[in-house]
């Protein structure tokens, strides 16, 4: 009655949601390192499974961003919680495109950057993932939401530390490099911290959202 | 012609009604996704419709009936109801939210000024500020039972908003429910006054809500879905606690008796809405829209004032004009300059806001 079972699904449908965006950022995470490393093979395993997970998500955010406007008395909420839905949307969007990226452009990394490409991949979606927990605790106990997000704010700044250190190195060290090849690396850094970004506007709109939820 | 004559009054009441009254209990209910569920709406303005008829407020006798049975006769009924109808309409069209209830007696009041000023005013004044004051505190009480069950404890929000949206759905009854007992002393005053036997009055009556329901019922829905926007800023609390305070002011104010000099009135939802809100808002440590707040205070003073002023002016013109006394003009005198005042603050604190 009241549609209980509709809130539940639409509760697991959240979870789900989320679930997917954490999966996105490991499928990530492993996509740059078999492209760093020359696993062809995986990288392109890892490019259809992006693929199939973006495909999901967008399906299941449209679905909720529905059922959050017909089945729910939230007139405060649901406006912030939408607003969480498409800034988690830019971030699913940037993993997706990103990874397309590389297998369109093919960016020449030297081998010597390859460490430091994967450390800025690691802090940038580390700083994602930190948002995940939080957006999933501000629907239960919004009190814990201020402590997981610190973690993203933290990863944030060490991924502008390392992008900054792989373009310097690019342009200052590199010399044998053509400007367009350091231009397009400049390119890809810039990129993979845009995520890092993207991750501390959604704990910002989560630390708004949950100051408006205290009762 | 007495039907005709009934039949426009209570066409003329009707659409007054439902476009304040029961557009913006409505509302309230919005939020809770209410419209979707048409069956449910009919169901609850059965229920409206039902205890209005069959069973109006205690004390009819002594309450908002005196001014209508002072009235010399339906004609004036159908001016006070007309003239109403013209306040709502220009009042919505400066944003203010009227309530029908308070316009109408105001207009009664205006025609029987003489017999009955000196004995139902102050019980009509008493009454509002009463109800406004109970619903405020109820709206309070409601919301801080809300705020001390929930706090600390780990609900999903999603779950809240189910446990607040049945409780909508079980609050909606309840308010169809004091809103027809409260109201049916009105209708029941209307049906005395006209000179068809009671059953007539009654088929009548029923016939002419039920065809304005009918034609009205899209605009009405369009109404208050407009009239929801103003939920955005508040939490699914203070609607709740709204939604309580409005359904419990409503009929404690119809069943129980109430102390001299009080009268039974039917109470304008516009007014207790605004009160329980800004008591839950207060509570819950939640914003309010200032220009939402000062339209319902204003809609609280000018309208009336407004209905009384314009029916003065055609019972001293009109057809059924009567022979002017000093003590009318005195009063005419200070209503019109304490219109003329609240109008030029609200336009003067509107354009600051």
């Amino acid at each position: 009655m009241f549609g209980r079972k509709k809130t539940d699904k639409l509760i697991q449908d959240i979870d789900r949601y989320f679930d997917l965006m954490d999966q996105q950022l490991l499928v990530f995470k492993e996509g740059v390192r078999n492209y760093l490393y020359d696993g062809q093979q995986a990288f392109n395993q890892k490019l259809s499974s992006m693929a199939e997970l973006q495909a999901e998500i967008e399906v299941l955010r449209r679905s909720l961003e529905n059922s959050l406007y017909t089945q729910t008395v939230l007139e405060r909420s649901r406006a912030d919680i939408m607003r969480l839905f498409e800034k988690t949307r830019t971030i699913t969007d940037t993993l997706n495109d990103s990874l397309t990226q590389f297998e369109i452009e093919t960016p020449f990394v030297p081998s010597e950057l390859n460490s430091d490409f994967l450390k800025l991949t690691e802090l940038s979606c580390n700083a994602a993932q930190a948002v995940v927990p939080a957006a999933k605790a501000y629907f239960k106990l919004p009190e814990s939401v201020p402590d997981k997000i610190q973690r993203s704010y933290y990863y944030e700044k060490e991924a502008i530390k390392q992008s900054q250190a792989i373009k310097r190195t690019v342009f200052h060290k590199m010399t044998s490099l053509k400007l367009s090849e350091r231009f397009h690396l400049r390119y890809f850094a810039l990129h993979i911290e845009t995520l890092s970004k993207q991750a501390a506007n959604v704990a910002d709109q989560l630390a708004v959202m949950t100051i408006r939820r205290a009762l | 012609m007495d039907y005709l004559l009934l039949i426009f009054v209570l066409s003329a009441a009707s659409v007054c009604f439902f476009s304040s009254e029961l557009s913006e209990l409505l509302s309230v209910f919005m939020p809770g996704s209410i419209s979707r569920n048409r069956f449910f709406i009919i169901l609850c303005f059965t229920l409206m419709l039902v205890c209005a008829l069959f069973f109006p407020s205690a004390r009819v006798e002594g309450g908002a009936a005196s001014l209508i049975d002072g009235t010399d006769s339906v004609y004036e009924i159908l001016i006070s109801c007309l003239i109403s109808l013209i306040v709502i309409l220009s009042s919505a069209h400066f944003g203010v939210r009227p309530g029908f209830a308070y316009c109408f007696l105001s207009s009664c009041l205006a025609l029987n000024a003489t017999s009955l000023l000196s004995s139902s005013l102050p019980g009509f004044f008493a009454t509002i500020i009463a109800s406004a004051v109970l619903s405020f505190s109820l709206g309070a009480l409601a919301a801080f039972l809300l705020k001390i069950t929930l706090k600390g404890r780990a609900i999903h929000l999603l779950k809240l908003s189910l446990f607040a949206r049945a409780s909508l759905w079980v609050l909606m009854p309840l308010c169809a429910l004091g809103l027809g007992v409260n109201w049916g002393g009105l209708v029941s005053s209307l049906e005395l006054n006209s000179a068809l036997d009671g059953t007539t009055s009654r088929i009548i009556a029923v016939s002419v809500a039920l065809l304005s329901a009918a034609i009205l019922g899209r605009t009405i829905l369009r109404k208050a879905s407009r009239s929801s926007a103003q939920w955005d800023d508040n939490s699914a609390y203070c609607t709740l606690s709204v939604a309580f305070a409005v359904a419990l002011t409503l009929i404690l104010l119809s069943f129980i008796p109430l102390p001299a000099p009080m009268i039974t009135l039917p109470l304008a939802v516009a007014s207790l809405i605004t009160a329980s809100r800004e008591g839950a808002s207060l509570v819950l440590g939640e914003g309010h829209s200032s220009q939402a707040m000062l339209r319902g205070v204003y809609a609280f003073l000018l309208c009336p004032l407004a209905s009384y002023l314009l029916t003065f002016l055609t019972r001293i013109q009109g057809p059924y004009a009567a022979a002017p006394q000093s003590t009318s003009y005195t009063v005419l005198t200070i209503v019109a300059i304490a219109f003329a005042a609240l109008c030029l603050v609200y336009f003067t604190r509107s354009s600051r806001l």
